[in-house]
């Protein structure tokens, strides 16, 4: 928690295409770290929402609307393998995304930049959960 | 397990739903704490700044030849800015310009900056009188300015000449496109364009260069490069 929380706060300021704290949130996720991941959820949103100057709440409203789409993914589908988690990954940064432009910029943008977005996020996601997994085991 | 998650999840998704609410009407001003963090932010850019210097030198390098090989077609093109608009401008603006600090350059192209009580609306300039942008929001701290990198914004743009080359609409990345030209205006790669009339900026602002031609059955597209410079940390407001 404490290096992910100076992850944070050193890094993220010049990494501003990238969502640090999803990083954490969604290895949570995977992890069924229920506890974990609502105590990071709210602490990580609310700093993120001060690091990109929004309402506070508004990482908190998008990450946690998202993150509920995709549980419910989980009836039909599992998280155990590779493959399965990058398509719970895909739909959601998709999702948050979307809401991340929608509700903070009135508008989706132009897709390039919503690509850029949602393929750099995704690497270091996957890059997260992988090096978390790998360190763990 | 899934129903936990699940639970839990949509309890959380309830109270943030409306702590938001609550913070975007009864607590619209959070200013104190965003000016915190922009002021914290920028400490911590500085404090990165200082452990990896080189690379900041390399790119200054970098630059410095791109800044030469620029002057040389600046050169060039030196005498057809005589008696052109630029020099009024700047003999019109210079004493209504104020200077303020960068604090955050997001990657949307909107940059956070401290307020040097500046209206809404102000033209934005750089160090080379080259816009830059316009201020979209004012807060009691800081203001938020919608840089020429913010994807969407339309305005006329004319070259060097004067002549009208259509509506301008940037791209994001540093690009502005310009589509519709008609066939029979003569562009040329590196000619400069400058903002026209006097819709969502005053004319005469250098804008860009031209970096890219596509011709195409309406007439042609042009590809603009963005040429402000935000590297001192500094922007110029016009008052």
């Amino acid at each position: 928690m404490i290096f992910n929380l100076i992850l944070l706060i050193f890094l993220q300021p010049l990494l501003t295409s990238v969502f640090i704290f999803l990083g954490p949130v969604l290895n949570y996720f995977f992890k069924e770290k229920i506890k974990q991941l609502i105590l990071s959820l709210i602490l990580f949103s609310f700093i993120t929402d001060l690091i990109f100057i929004k309402p506070l709440g508004f990482f908190l409203l998008i990450t946690s609307f998202s993150l509920l789409l995709i549980c419910l993914l989980e009836k039909f589908l599992g998280h155990q393998h590779f493959y399965q988690r990058i398509i719970y990954l895909l739909l959601f940064n998709t999702i948050f995304l979307f809401l991340f432009f929608f509700l903070g910029f009135g508008k989706i943008s132009i897709f390039a930049f919503f690509l850029k977005f949602l393929i750099f996020n995704i690497i270091f996601q996957v890059i997260y959960i992988t090096v978390n997994t790998l360190f763990r085991a | 397990m899934f129903r936990k998650k699940i639970k839990n999840i949509l309890v959380i998704f309830l109270l943030s739903s409306v702590f938001f609410w609550l913070s975007s009407r009864a607590l619209a001003q959070e200013e104190l704490i965003f000016n915190f963090s922009l002021n914290f932010q920028k400490l911590i850019k500085n404090f990165w700044q200082k452990i990896f210097p080189s690379t900041e030198e390399d790119l200054y390098k970098e630059k410095y030849y791109e800044l030469l090989q620029e002057l040389a077609k600046l050169k060039l093109t030196l005498k057809q800015f005589k008696e052109t608009e630029i020099i009024s401008q700047r003999e019109k603006y210079l004493p209504r310009l104020i200077e303020a600090d960068i604090l955050k350059i997001d990657s949307l192209g909107y940059i956070y900056s401290e307020n040097p009580k500046a209206g809404e609306g102000s033209i934005v300039l750089d160090k080379n009188w080259i816009l830059v942008g316009k201020v979209a929001k004012i807060g009691k701290n800081y203001l938020i300015i919608s840089s020429l990198n913010v994807p969407g914004i339309e305005f006329n743009v004319a070259n060097i000449e004067g002549e009208l080359l259509g509506l301008g609409k940037t791209i994001s990345n540093g690009f502005l496109e310009i589509n519709y030209v008609r066939p029979e205006i003569g562009v040329k790669l590196n000619d400069f364009v400058l903002t026209y009339g006097d819709d969502n900026f005053p004319s005469g602002f250098l804008v860009g260069t031209v970096k890219k031609i596509n011709k195409t059955k309406f007439g042609q597209q042009i590809i603009v490069r963005l040429l402000f410079d935000l590297d001192p940390g500094k922007v110029y407001l016009i008052k």
